[in-house]
């Protein structure tokens, strides 16, 4: 066992080390760099591994279990890397009944859970340790400064005589104080549809036996039954439970979680409020309301610090973990971005992503682990579609996907956010958006803020379940001029700034139409799934694929090379790209040479000039010898009585004449050809020194 | 009482039996433990008037006499309102995933009774043989190995190791643009599915249709048939399959609303979009629409399908009285 716990560290260790350069990957702002974008459904974990590794596929969206870690990381094809989430995981803690009401027994409690154990025996190091509810995965917003519970039954048990929980009659049982009695059954809901909670849960109350609290049975429960006795009953009948939520990027989920305002044992038609552990307390309720309604950033961290404080001290819940996933990707494939929170399957993944040798183009294979409901953006709300939709649709603005507190602007350039007081004297903000001129619908209908103004109007008048929350505050709307719109909150909060960006902005000129249909609307039926998005939509087969194409018309579309081109120009295109890819590896092959070739250079231009001196040394003697046939010339009449005794001489001078000649003759032809090779050479030379500039 | 008046009955029968199947539809998912609001809400973070707004929406706070009533009037017109989970019509979100359960059960049904049938049958005809100790032991076998399991080591070899087969789906993405090819590739990605069903459940038939043809064999009549000197084949077929065969048909007729489960486990493991895996995530998330739809759905095609037994064995089989 612990050669395994070993093992599997060592396998975390490495799998983050052979993370960690993505971690670093810049986030390019101009895309999609990819061609096309394929997701292909696969329902089955193994299946989609699989993919992975046979090429099917070249990203895959859910975490590798330690098992798949381990083979990915010795399969050349497969790339992995490792993000922690925003999961968070915690034992919630009843304030209203007894004597987990008693805040030295929620204390004692928080002593009994070994985050340590957890993090190596049941995350097997896929996992971090919690101790605020805002994990330190969300920057800046996690207050490192609270009170933290270090594993201890001596400190627990400390706590519990600190609250009159002692054993009087010595029998193993610890006495209630208010009874005198032994205590009654804690009611303690372990959630058995998540193995790592019911592990955690098992080994709490295990603890909490060891010190004589006595539990009833450990109600193991589905989820279903647990929303029923736990969540339904706010303050009721139970007194721990292993819960589990999804967070954001903002902190406001301490104040939803635990504001006063979120418990509702009277019930209001079923929905009970999220703050079932009914802790009630005006100290934080003040500081919640804050967090809430603070418009400065410093302000809301102080807020939000302060919440963390007080439910650290009040312990109406016990965090005890996050997860880290890992996830793949094909090794065939560069530019990915491991967005903090969600992992390299990311937005800006598929945005800046490209194969490796190339600068851009192929197509991005996805594979996505659940069917998808719909591509109706109104009534989608299933994490898989929205991986689809997200690159359809666009938001006003973004964020920094390594910083999750640093806004960016994209389709709102830039705003200003200031102070308003709505007609009937709500203190709100007005936020000023400031868009692009140059956006266009995928129809190739210009983008105006006034589609956002629609946007925003429409989600109110047909309240629209899954944007109530991020239309909720908004009261006015004014449109400043084509691409400026004031949107009126009457709320002062920070976080109302990143509500109304939770929206996909529709396309007037299309959902106008719709009306009061949205919930029977088929965007794909009735070809409407058009949004502003890097990618567009082409084909959709239901629990099959969803099939994209870049938006070349995006408006941060990158400057490629064969943008404007026609489909065979673009052929020829990327076959001059492949060309050039060839001809780089050509001139680093050369480079690898070039001393060789200097060399050769070199003595060709010593051979050329000894030729060259050779030719004008024959030249020379031509010249004299041509000065010596002159002056035998001139003598020939003069001698020709000797002409008779000088023919022999004359004869044998000619022969000599010849000889020189033929050897002339060679010598010039060598000369030439020297002088050819010579040339030959030098541009050859001339022409890879160009090139290697 | 003549046939006609005994068909007229039963189908008489049959609308009180659907009646009752409605209302204890109704019944169950009102007393079902779970809340639609969480559903949607927990998700969303509503404030309380957003919840209120949404719970009037969908009638959540009407008398149940009312709810009911409307619960009668959509289901018989078919209309099943919207899933709580996806928000999208229920009947279009069944329309959409039920062929392709069809496609799967309904070949894998066929060939495992097809196949069972006939190996049981000389099986039972060569009892005692190897041929008879080897099928029964193969399909016990093949039954007892759990259908995930088969399913993932099929797609292990088959895909993966030996790359025959695809990993997932009901047709190639993207998918041929020739109808012939269409038809072939989504017969190609049938085999595997298909074959891990078949191999599940050809086992019971075959030892259906064993044991009933052995019970036959040694019934009076077939040693009648034979002390007349009627062939085997003849003895086997014209005697005792037919026979034989009435337990056969009534456990076809009781298979067919099962082809509308689909298998959970079969259509996870080959992503395969059918309405098993629907129904399992509706009942992960109390989407009491969908649930109401697939069960009523479900009560129907099986009382449907008990009407149609009961008269065609008042056809087949000259024991029945009416």
């Amino acid at each position: 066992m612990k050669t395994k716990k070993v093992f599997l560290v060592l396998l975390l260790i490495i799998s983050f080390l052979t993370c960690t350069p993505i971690m670093a990957q810049e986030v390019v702002k101009t895309g999609p760099w990819a061609d096309e974008l394929f997701f292909k459904i696969y329902l089955n974990p193994e299946a989609e591994y699989l993919a992975l590794k046979t090429g099917d596929i070249n990203l895959m969206d859910w975490e590798l279990p330690a098992e798949k870690v381990a083979d990915a990381l010795t399969d050349p094809n497969v790339m992995t890397a490792s993000a922690e989430d925003l999961g968070y995981y915690l034992i919630d803690i009843n304030c209203q009944r007894w004597p987990t009401s008693d805040v030295h027994f929620r204390r004692a409690l928080a002593h009994l859970v070994d985050k340590s154990r957890i993090e190596t025996d049941i995350l097997q190091g896929f996992g971090y340790a919690l101790e605020s509810p805002v994990p330190v995965v969300m920057g800046g917003w996690s207050n490192p400064g609270i009170r933290t519970y270090a594993f201890s039954p001596e400190m627990a048990a400390a706590e519990l005589d600190l609250g009159g929980f002692t054993d009087t009659d010595a029998n193993g049982i610890r006495n209630d104080p208010v009874t005198g009695e032994d205590m009654a059954d804690v009611l303690f809901f372990i959630r058995i549809d998540d193995p790592e909670r019911k592990q955690a849960g098992e080994w709490l109350a295990q603890e909490l036996k060891a010190l004589g609290v006595p539990i009833e049975g450990e109600l193991a429960v589905e989820r279903s039954v647990c929303a029923n006795a736990v969540m339904d009953t706010p303050g009721g009948e139970w007194n721990v439970y292993t819960g589990g939520w999804g967070i954001g990027r903002d902190p406001d989920h301490l104040a939803d979680f635990y504001h006063s305002k979120e418990f509702d044992p009277e019930c209001i038609g079923g929905w009970r409020g999220y703050n079932y552990p009914g802790f009630v307390n005006s100290t934080f309720d003040y500081w919640a309301d804050l967090l809430k309604e603070a418009s400065s950033f410093e302000d809301t961290k102080e807020a939000a610090f302060m919440c963390q404080e007080i439910i650290a001290e009040q312990v109406p819940g016990i965090p005890m973990y996050g997860h880290i996933g890992v996830k793949a990707y094909s090794s065939t494939w560069t530019g990915l971005v491991n967005h903090v929170g969600t992992g390299i399957n990311s937005w800006w993944s598929c945005y800046n992503m490209h194969p490796v040798g190339q600068d851009y183009g192929g197509r991005i294979e996805y594979g996505i682990k659940s069917d998808i409901e719909t591509l109706n953006p109104l009534t989608a709300s299933w994490t898989y579609t929205w991986e689809v939709l997200d690159k359809i649709y666009e938001s006003p603005y973004t964020y920094d996907p390594y910083d999750l507190s640093a806004d960016w602007g994209w389709l709102a350039e830039s705003w200003e956010i200031e102070d308003w007081t709505s007609p009937t004297d709500v203190a709100g903000i007005k936020v000023t958006f400031h868009f692009v001129e140059d956006a266009l619908w995928h129809d190739d209908v210009p983008f105006t803020a006034e589609d956002l103004k629609f946007t925003y109007e429409y989600m109110q008048e047909y309240s629209v379940p899954r944007y109530l929350s991020s239309v909720q505050f908004i009261e006015d709307l004014v449109l400043v001029d084509d691409y400026t719109l004031e949107v009126y909150q009457n709320t002062t909060s920070y976080f109302a700034f990143h509500y109304i960006n939770s929206v996909p902005v529709l396309p007037k000129h299309i959902w106008e139409d719709v009306g009061a249909g949205w919930q029977d609307y088929d965007p794909v039926a009735e070809g409407g799934l058009i949004g502003l998005g890097p990618w567009k939509f082409v084909d959709y087969v239901p629990g099959e694929y969803v099939h994209l194409v870049a938006n070349e018309d995006y408006w941060k579309f990158p400057d490629r090379f064969y943008q404007g081109l026609s489909m065979a120009e673009i052929g020829q295109a990327k076959a001059l790209s492949m060309l050039r890819a060839q001809l780089s590896a050509a001139s680093i092959a050369a480079e690898v040479q070039a001393e060789t070739i200097s060399e050769l250079s070199s003595q060709f231009n010593d051979f050329q000039a000894s030729t060259l001196e050779l030719i004008e040394s024959s030249v020379e003697n031509i010249g004299n010898l041509a000065d010596n046939i002159g002056i035998l010339d001139t003598n020939i009449g003069t001698l020709d009585t000797e002409i008779g005794s000088l023919s022999s001489d004359i004869s044998g001078l000619e022969t000599q004449t010849s000889n020189l000649q033929a050897g002339l003759s060679s010598a010039s032809n060598l000369g030439y050809a020297s002088i050819g090779i010579a040339i030959l050479v030098g541009a050859v030379a001339i022409f890879m020194s160009r090139r290697e500039t | 009482m003549s046939l006609k008046r005994y068909i007229i009955k039963r189908i008489l029968y049959s609308f009180v039996l659907l009646f009752f199947a409605l209302t204890l539809n109704f019944i169950i998912f009102r007393m079902a433990p779970g809340n639609p609001i969480q559903v949607v809400a927990s998700g969303m973070r509503l404030e309380p008037e957003m919840v209120e707004r949404l719970i009037e929406l969908w009638g959540l706070r009407e008398p149940l006499h009312i709810q009911y009533i409307r619960y009668l009037k959509s289901t018989i017109t078919w209309d099943f309102g919207y899933s709580y989970n996806s928000l999208e019509p229920v009947s279009r979100e069944i329309r959409e995933r039920l062929p392709n359960t069809l496609l799967l059960m309904g070949v894998s049904l066929f060939f495992a009774i097809i196949v069972g049938t006939v190996f049981g049958i000389y099986a039972a005809y060569k009892r005692g043989s190897l041929f008879d100790l080897t099928s029964v032991t193969i399909s016990l076998f093949s039954y007892a190995l759990p259908s995930f399991w088969m399913g993932l080591l099929l797609i292990y070899i088959g895909g993966y190791v030996f790359g025959l087969f695809p990993l997932a789906g009901t047709i190639s993405r993207p998918p041929p643009l020739d109808p012939t090819l269409k038809v072939f590739d989504m017969a190609w990605h049938l085999f595997l599915p298909s074959l891990t069903l078949f191999l599940f459940s050809y086992g019971g038939w075959l030892l259906l249709m064993r044991s009933t043809l052995l019970e036959t064999l040694h019934e009076d009549y077939i040693t009648t048939a034979r002390a007349k000197g009627v062939a085997e084949r003849g003895v086997l077929f014209k005697h005792a399959f037919r026979n034989a065969m009435l337990p056969l048909v009534t456990n076809i007729a009781l298979q067919i609303p099962g082809l509308l489960n689909g298998a959970i486990l079969t259509e996870t493991v080959f992503s395969w979009r059918g309405l098993g895996l629907y129904t399992w995530s509706a009942i992960q998330f109390t989407d009491y629409p969908v649930l109401q739809a697939l069960f009523y759905i479900f009560a129907l095609v099986t009382i449907v399908c008990n009407l149609v037994i009961d008269i065609v064995y008042g056809y087949i089989d000259p024991r029945i009285q009416y």
